[in-house]
């Protein structure tokens, strides 16, 4: 009998749940800007959020292309990686969260990253929302499934 | 010493060193005045060193990581095994360690004949004793010779059995590591082990015996004489004399089992001084380690060898993983799967085409209601019991051909792991028969028909695709039976007169291969390549055939309960309500019972738009393949496989294989190397890919795939990719129409 595995979706949110930091690509010109970001995630799937400086390369990046890739994984730079480590790359639009939304989201961010508190509240930084559109999900090396929001 | 030697006598002075608690057994014992052979243990440090600057560590960690342990089946084990074997049998010794364990290896052991010992660090332990999980060889000579048998001890940690133990014997690439020992080889005249506790009173030892080396008694290939003493005194309290028709003994290399001219061998094979020799010995070795003991032991010259102690533990009585004790239950040897082997040939397989034959041809539809129910009754007992045998015989018959795979990569070193199936398969598989068949049928039918021929309006065409399916499946058609059979046929022989001709096995490329296989071996070991080359046939042939065998049962049970589904109408709501036997029965005996459904198996993924990008599962037959997947989760399925087609199916079955030269890949839930579907796609050359689980699930008809056979990956293409591929396929075969 062969067995179930779990479902990709709660792969995907167990892997959300264990991992705090994610490199996100931006669309420059005339090369991609990739970045580490803390991201934290709603339940649904639907919305990442992260924290940044408007003054920012990614920042201005996405006021001038609003597609964004992010890849979060669980390597420990080991050899057992090759057999261990997933990496989810997700694909969505990002832009700044308006004042009414940031409000709402914050607590969900702060919940994660309280030491960021100050930087978050500090005038100059965006609270950036990223709908997802797809999460490709990558494990044993070369097993890719996606998920798909859109 | 060297850097990875040590004495085993040394071993127990080096506290930090840990070789095993098999060699640090024998070191305790030497150091305590046992008798035992002399010899070096050479370090776990030399297998973690070679693992790490060859590479080795990182491909073993991709072999393991393609799917998890737990999940597979004793045939992906054993495949997943087979890979690993195979890397340490290719990859050479570099050369400081090659020196360094040179040096360390005393000069009589370079010359004398040697006996080369697993020694895990993690097996043998008290309270769990995992013996016979890595391999030993008896009787090598030379240092070429101790050097490619040290790789595959090393190999041997990765075993099959081992990795169905991998939870207990916490196997782990960083952290398991294996030493070898190299004791000198004592060939004893009689031979035995020593148990401290009778399975059945704790109060009594068991000692047994055999001729000669004592690797047939271990094997379970040769009864023994048993004696039963008290585990106080030694005290015989029982004795069993078994018939001494056979010994082990020596060979160029390795050992072989043989007659024993019976004369003068009628006298226990043990007398009551070497009974209580072997009893205080026992008894000395336990006090030693303060535990019960199972020792093997051996005389030569009058004298008393023990070659190996370790702690009793009950391993099969406490693993409740069934499962995982018929597994490693598989492993025969070559004596053994001789005598499978007749059995098979002479009684099983006659006996199942004279019952298939006997319930074959009833007229089920004269029967009454009453008469079908028992009908159905009475093949399903059939079909029960030859499942069973098949189970429990001809499945464990297929070691056959994992022996003769593992002997012909151990010789010959194949870049392939599976060349060896190149020479097993012959083109006496039925199922290929049968696929000839209908090559020729087709081009028969078609050449006699204008335009497409209907099984509905051609008498003459009807008749001979009913004979065809009597003949093929034992189901016996008539006028209103098996249309869907016949369409389906019909379809698939239409399509079979378009094919490409498919890349088949050559037998020329065989032959040459099997020479070289059996000229690897001394004249006098020839017999016994010669031996191992027929039974790895018989059993290859048997893997694929013996479904089609059982088939038959299967099919001719179908066709009963099909037709009891047209009797009871309204009351089969669909497949899957009438497909229990036992429920069927109930129905044709009961007018207003109605049948229970059987759960229909589901493995969907929750959420709706998981896609797949990539699968990984193991690669069963190699080669590279494009094209659009055709999903067969029903016999329907089967009439609808278009030339070219990729099929993703549960398991390939002897029904399916109908279709086989039509397509240009599979892709199987079910996993292993040497599958049905696996056997099939090697023999018309076509990729295949097998053990992944969703692929039914993940994958659609229509999607388009890339099969890669090599690697084992199943890509799925998103639809703008396969979209320019289709039309690059179309433009590639509008120009070739256009040259010709």
């Amino acid at each position: 009998m062969l067995k179930k595995r779990p479902s990709l979706r709660s792969d995907i949110e167990k892997l959300l749940r264990k991992e705090r930091l994610g490199v996100i690509a931006t669309r420059g010109e005339p090369y991609p800007y990739a970045t580490l970001v803390g991201f934290s995630f709603t339940k649904d799937l639907k919305r990442l959020f992260f924290a940044t400086m408007r003054s920012t390369r990614k920042y201005r990046n996405i006021l001038n292309n609003q597609h964004v890739s992010v890849l979060i994984d669980t390597r420990k730079n080991d050899i057992d990686d090759f057999k261990d480590a997933v990496a989810l790359t997700i694909l969505g639009r990002a832009a700044e969260l308006e004042k009414a939304d940031k409000k709402k989201y914050l607590t969900l961010y702060l919940k994660r990253f309280p030491h960021l508190k100050s930087f978050i509240e500090d005038p100059e930084t965006a609270l950036v929302e990223i709908q997802v559109d797809r999460y490709i999900f990558v494990r044993r090396f070369q097993e890719v499934k996606e998920l798909s929001l859109i | 010493m060297t850097q990875y030697t040590v004495a085993i006598k040394d071993i127990v002075r080096e506290e930090n060193l840990n070789c095993g608690n098999k060699a640090r057994a024998l070191s305790i014992m030497t150091s305590e005045d046992i008798r035992l052979p002399d010899g070096i243990c050479i370090t776990p440090d030399a297998y973690k060193e070679f693992i790490t600057q060859t590479g080795l560590k990182g491909r073993i960690l991709m072999e393991l990581g393609r799917k998890d342990l737990k999940d597979m089946r004793w045939e992906e084990l054993w495949d997943a095994s087979l890979r690993i074997r195979n890397m340490f049998v290719r990859t050479p010794l570099y050369p400081s360690l090659r020196e360094d364990i040179i040096s360390g290896l005393p000069k009589p052991l370079q010359r004398k004949p040697v006996v080369i010992r697993s020694s895990s660090t993690a097996e043998d332990t008290q309270g769990t004793s995992f013996a016979g999980l890595h391999d030993s060889f008896v009787n090598v000579t030379g240092i070429d010779r101790i050097l490619h048998h040290i790789k595959l001890v090393w190999g041997s940690l990765w075993s099959d059995a081992a990795l169905s133990y991998s939870k207990e014997l916490s196997l782990d690439i960083n952290n398991s590591a294996m030493s070898v020992l190299i004791q000198n080889m004592i060939v004893g005249t009689k031979s035995g082990i020593a148990f401290g506790e009778d399975p059945n009173d704790p109060k009594k030892a068991v000692i047994e015996a055999v001729y000669g080396l004592n690797k047939g008694l271990v094997d379970g290939d040769i009864e023994p004489d048993r004696w039963v003493v008290s585990g106080e005194t030694g005290r015989i309290v029982s004795q069993h004399q078994s018939a001494h028709a056979r010994y082990t003994t020596v060979t160029t290399e390795g050992t072989i089992l043989k007659k024993k001219n019976l004369a003068g061998t009628r006298s226990p094979l043990l007398n009551k001084n070497e009974i209580s020799e072997i009893f205080s010995t026992l008894t000395t070795i336990q006090n030693i380690f303060g535990s019960k003991q199972d020792i093997e032991w051996t005389f030569r010259r009058g004298l008393l060898y023990i070659l190996q102690a370790r702690p009793i533990t009950v391993r099969s009585s406490r693993d409740n993983n069934k499962r995982r004790v018929w597994d490693l239950s598989l492993r025969r040897s070559i004596d053994n799967l001789n005598n499978l082997s007749e059995k098979i040939e002479k009684v099983y397989l006659p006996a199942m085409t004279k019952a298939a034959n006997k319930l074959s041809g009833r007229d089920l539809n004269k029967k009454s209601d009453e008469e079908l129910a028992q009908e159905i009754a009475e093949r399903k007992k059939a079909f029960d019991y030859w499942r069973a045998i098949y189970w429990n015989e001809f499945i464990p018959f297929a070691h056959g051909f994992r022996l003769f795979g593992q002997v012909y990569n151990d010789r010959l070193s194949p870049e392939d792991p599976y060349e060896f199936v190149d020479i097993l398969a012959t083109s006496h598989l039925l199922s290929l028969e049968r696929n000839r068949a209908l090559e020729s049928f087709a081009k028969d039918i078609f050449k006699s028909s204008q335009g497409l021929p209907r099984s509905d309006s051609d008498p003459v065409l009807n008749d001979r695709l009913e004979k065809f399916i009597e003949k093929f499946t034992g189901v016996s058609c008539d006028i209103t039976k098996c249309q869907d059979e016949k369409e389906t046929l019909l379809n698939i022989a239409r399509q079979l007169l378009h094919k490409s001709p498919s890349k088949k096995n050559r037998p020329g490329r065989r032959e040459k291969k099997k020479k070289l296989f059996l000229n690897s071996f001394s004249k006098k070991d020839r017999a016994y390549a010669e031996n191992l080359l027929d039974i790895g046939r018989k059993s290859y042939r048997l893997r694929d055939d013996d479904n089609i065998y059982l088939g038959r049962f299967e099919g001719l049970l179908t066709e009963a309960i099909e037709e009891s589904r047209k009797r009871l109408g309204r009351r089969c709501k669909d497949t899957y309500t009438c497909s229990n036997p036992e429920e069927v029965i109930r129905a044709l005996h009961f007018r207003t019972y109605k049948p229970k459904a059987v759960k229909e198996s589901t493995h969907k993924d929750s959420h709706i738009k998981v896609q797949a990008r990539q699968l990984r599962g193991q690669p069963a037959s190699r080669g590279i393949a494009e094209g659009t997947a055709r999903v067969l989760s029903t016999a329907e399925d089967l009439g609808l496989v278009q030339n070219g087609e990729i099929v993703v199916c549960d398991a390939i079955d002897p029904n399916m294989t109908f279709v086989i030269p039509l397509v240009s890949a599979i892709v199987e839930r079910r996993g292993g190397m040497l599958i049905h579907g696996a056997i099939i796609a090697r023999e018309y050359g076509i990729p295949c890919v097998t053990g992944i689980p969703d692929a039914t699930d993940l994958i659609k008809t229509g999607d388009y795939l890339t099969v890669d056979g090599y690697y084992g990956l199943v890509i799925v293409h998103d639809q703008k990719e396969a979209q320019e591929k289709r039309s690059a396929v179309h433009r590639l075969s509008t120009k070739k129409e256009n040259i010709s």
